[in-house]
């Protein structure tokens, strides 16, 4: 399996010469196609930024984030635009959807960026509607979905340009637990019959029992990594997370 | 000095955001002090007389509707400010946050109002005092005036007005600033970003009924008014503007739901980049503000038509001036001829007249004004109840008559020998004229009958007059008058030719040292008419001076009393879209860096936020353009019945004014929504 996603010594800094914080230090770690990676950080740990750099929307200060093989810190103007557009797809906390747009609209938009015709798109918009369970919703409004809806059509939209890497930034965050539970199944459906690649970043132990494996992260450095043995039920996997957070000790609190 | 500093630095900061109130104020100082200085522009010397009193209700009018202008302004000011406030109210709440009374910030904002006030209020003088001079170019190649000796005027009265107007629309916006502020809740100003989704009316089937409806209405209304116009009744015509405004409406409330509808239909096309996203929230801003955008078209409609008639008005003008004045000066007198008073008062008519003629009038008992309205004197008594219909007619001869026609550059009166030509150019007497001649009015003279010779009397005017509204005079065939001496007497004449070379212009300076020049031959004729005895003579006289500034004087008001309205107009017009669409990009600053994330590159986000910028102008623009075309074809007919012809000729001036301040409008709105929208993307 080829490599999606490469950190290679990553470094953030903030701030100004003397009076500099690492948001991220030294962090290296790789993504195989076909992985559900899950990472985990209390607040102002670096996951956030780290997401933001592989995202393209921050710049590393050194350092290396290589996506199949391209370095993104080499990416400008209308590449970096392109990239964006053809290699990643986003889901967020707060679902953002646009309100004025119904959510077959929502995720047309993704394709019709791509300059797909017209046809195509609504074949594609149809095929991940059924994958996810929201055909009945595809024009709806926002406004009249729940959250798991939103989330599930966000999601929809997220992969239907079948992007090498979905990042999704605290996915559960504003869903209640039923439909979390929904849209993290959602997401291990695309993971395994869409062979997505999802990197997610969470602080709920819970939704990253989801991933395959998962990198804790804590004051800007990797501190631990845990991968899902072959067999492991999600449950088993669950507790180890919890077991590695409270042998951490104090950290747990942190974590959440 | 500290709350002044923050001030300051507070413009500085955001004076991008400031550029459409810059923008806005500007032009309106601008517009204001153009407007209000032409009374006191020595151009206008050239056209109208600074004296006369149609330059007096001229000014006095501008001063009328300069009160309504600073209203409408002081209205937009208040919006607007109203607008930066909620851009800023994170700002506000995190001083007072801080621990800065609410008194304090309103301080810094009203030092911020002030400076800004200031500062815009010099610049818009100073465009106004440059934009006076171009004014006074434009004015002087629409009335044809040489502008040779047009020198840099300036008026301190003016400025001082100016500032004082606008001192108090500042002192208004102050008040209304603070009230805003107090209104505030601390929580409401640090949330200020979270904005609730709107819900949105989506009934596509109420939509399209909606609209065909509005549609059906506006065809209604443009039928009755553009092609039946002045055939209407006045219930009619009031039934088809009600049409008109329901549909207007109409038009805009159902476009929002209807609109995406259709645009949904063409998939090749919606779903093409971010056409969808596009075509949602045009519809949702269209949905959202459903009223102002129909108060804006019908505004942009009065501004069009304004513009349209007012700078074709100098077409009308020009030729109307050709025609009515082919000579210097004309007169009648009853009670002798003109020449005769002329030599009374030691003129010779030769020596002082390059060129003239003279129609001798003559008095019948057997022609009075009643015998030539006989045949519908039912008529003329309902109309004129009080008139002497026992005074004479004027009677002059045919040959005598086309000499005169001659000199005023006409066609010659043809009659046989039994005929008559009734000559008159007062519309109500000549309706009367008209019907006594299709019932066969005869005249008779001494067993001679004359019958008219046209089928109805000759609109044309016997002396040169602003106003077409003097009682005419009957010719008749030489032989009429001369064959039947003894029923005719001589009772005056009518004259008319150009002032011999050495009675030109002289120039007089009056006691404030303002030159103007004047005609020595005016001068003579206004010495002897003037100070007749009305009891002996019945004299008049007009000169191409005094048609000139009563007509000219006439029409440059009704100009620049319509530019001025239909400036405003769209200024109004286009700041309220202005503001509307900045306010609503600040909420749409989340759904562009959406778009950025899902992969839209920034020529496609430019060209998005570009394009709705340009429908949300356009689209009143172009609705009033379509009312206006309707409206323009009824008054097209309206004018040119009451003898204005070459209507129009301005509308390509009238399109560029347009262009320039709405376009202005438009560009500076996106440059200031590009910033909001895509500069505040990572």
């Amino acid at each position: 399996m080829s490599k999606v996603l490469e950190v290679i010594n990553a470094e953030k800094y903030y701030g100004e010469k003397g009076n500099i914080t690492k948001a991220l230090n030294d962090v290296s770690f790789s993504v195989e196609e076909g992985e559900f990676i899950g990472i985990m950080g209390a607040s102002g740990s670096g996951k956030t930024t780290l997401l933001n750099c592989i995202s393209t929307i921050d710049r590393l200060s050194a350092g290396k984030v290589m996506i199949n093989g391209v370095n993104i810190n080499n990416l400008k103007g209308k590449k970096l635009d392109a990239f964006r557009r053809d290699e990643l797809g986003f889901i967020f906390q707060d679902f953002n959807l646009l309100d004025t747009m119904t959510a077959y609209e929502n995720i047309s938009l993704a394709l019709s960026i791509q300059k797909k015709k017209h046809a195509e798109i609504d074949t594609k918009i149809k095929s991940v509607a059924e994958t996810l369970g929201i055909s009945e919703v595809l024009n709806k409004y926002p406004y009249h979905m729940s959250g798991g809806q939103k989330q599930r059509v966000a999601a929809a939209r997220a992969v239907v340009t079948e992007p090498k890497l979905i990042l999704a930034d605290e996915p559960t965050g504003a869903l209640d637990s039923k439909s979390s539970k929904a849209l993290l199944e959602s997401l291990d459906m695309m993971n395994r019959e869409l062979n997505s690649t999802i990197l997610m970043v969470t602080h709920d132990a819970f939704s990253a029992s989801y991933a395959s494996r998962i990198i804790f992260i804590k004051d800007g450095k990797i501190f631990n990594e845990m991968i899902r043995n072959d067999g492991e039920s999600r449950k088993e996997f669950f507790g180890r997370i919890i077991d590695v957070t409270t042998v951490l000790g104090g950290d747990l609190s942190e974590l959440i | 000095m500290n709350s002044f500093k923050t001030a300051l630095r507070n413009i500085q900061k955001s004076s991008k955001d400031y550029g459409v109130y810059f923008f806005t104020l500007i032009i309106g100082v601008a517009i204001f002090y153009m407007f209000n200085s032409v009374g006191s522009q020595s151009f206008m010397e050239t056209i109208v007389a600074p004296q006369s009193s149609s330059m007096k209700t001229l000014v006095q009018i501008i001063e009328m509707i300069s009160v309504v202008v600073a209203v409408i302004l002081g209205l937009l000011m208040v919006y607007a400010n109203n607008f930066l406030i909620k851009r800023r109210k994170k700002e506000f709440g995190v001083y007072m946050m801080l621990g800065m009374g609410k008194k304090k910030v309103a301080k810094i904002l009203s030092i911020e109002t002030i400076l800004v006030g200031a500062v815009s209020l010099t610049a818009g003088l100073l465009v106004g005092v440059l934009g006076s001079q171009f004014l006074s170019i434009i004015v002087g190649k629409m009335f044809e005036v040489d502008l040779s000796a047009y020198r840099f005027s300036f008026s301190v009265a003016v400025l001082v007005r100016t500032v004082v107007y606008f001192a108090i629309i500042f002192l208004v916006v102050l008040i209304f600033n603070a009230k805003t502020l107090t209104k505030y809740q601390l929580i409401d100003l640090l949330n200020a970003k979270k904005s609730a989704e709107k819900k949105l009316i989506k009934n596509t089937k109420l939509s399209v009924a909606l609209f065909i409806v509005s549609v059906a209405a506006l065809i209604f209304c443009y039928i009755e008014i553009g092609f039946r116009g002045r055939a209407l009744s006045m219930r009619e015509f009031i039934a088809a503007i009600i049409a008109g405004m329901v549909g207007n409406f109409l038009f805009f409330f159902s476009l929002a739901g209807f609109l995406p509808a259709l645009l949904k239909r063409f998939k090749g096309f919606y779903f093409n980049k971010l056409n969808a996203f596009v075509a949602a929230q045009f519809g949702h801003n269209i949905n959202s503000s459903a009223i102002s955008f129909s108060m804006i078209s019908v505004l942009l409609f009065i501004a069009i038509c304004a513009f349209s008639v007012g700078f074709s008005m100098n077409g009308y003008l020009n030729n109307r001036l050709k025609n009515s004045t082919p000579v210097d000066v004309s007169a009648e007198n009853v009670g002798g001829t003109v020449s005769d008073l002329l030599i009374e008062y030691g003129y010779e008519p030769n020596e002082i007249m390059q060129e003239y003629c003279e129609v001798p009038m003559y008095w019948s008992s057997q022609i009075t004004i009643a015998s030539t309205v006989n045949a519908a004197m039912d008529m003329a008594q309902n109309t004129f109840p009080y008139a002497k219909w026992d005074s004479f007619e004027n009677v002059v001869r045919l040959s005598d008559y086309n000499m005169l026609e001659e000199m005023y550059g006409r066609k010659p009166i043809v009659l046989a020998d039994n005929e008559y030509a009734e000559i008159c150019d007062f519309d109500i007497l000549g309706d009367i004229l008209n019907e006594a001649i299709k019932r066969g009015n005869v005249i008779t003279v001494n067993n001679v009958n004359l019958v008219s010779g046209y089928d109805k009397c000759v609109e044309e005017y016997v002396l040169m007059s602003g106003m077409t509204a003097a009682v005419g005079v009957m010719v008749v065939p030489d032989a009429v008058i001369d064959e039947n001496a003894d029923a005719f007497e001589l009772a005056g004449s009518i004259f008319a030719g150009d002032y011999s070379e050495e009675l030109l212009a002289v120039t007089e300076v009056e006691t404030d040292g303002t030159e103007y020049s004047v005609l020595v031959g005016d001068n003579i004729f206004a010495s002897i008419f003037d100070n007749l005895d009305e009891e002996v003579y019945e004299a008049l006289y007009t000169t191409k001076t005094q048609v000139r500034e009563d007509s000219v004087g006439i029409s440059v008001s009704v100009v620049f009393i319509v530019l001025y309205i239909g400036i405003v107009f769209i200024i109004t017009g286009a700041a309220v879209i202005a503001l509307k669409i900045l306010s609503d990009s600040m909420d749409s600053v989340d759904k562009y860096s959406i778009l950025m994330r899902i992969g839209a590159d920034r020529k496609m986000r430019e060209h998005a936020l570009f394009a709705q910028t340009i429908f949300n102008f356009a689209l009143p623009l172009a609705i009033g353009f379509i009312h206006s075309v309707f409206t323009l074809r009824y008054a097209k007919g309206v004018l040119v019945a009451i003898g204005m012809t070459r209507m129009f000729s301005g509308t390509a001036v009238a399109v560029l004014v347009m262009i320039l301040v709405y376009g202005g409008y438009c560009l500076l709105t996106y440059e200031a929504c590009r910033r909001v929208v895509i500069g505040a993307e990572k």
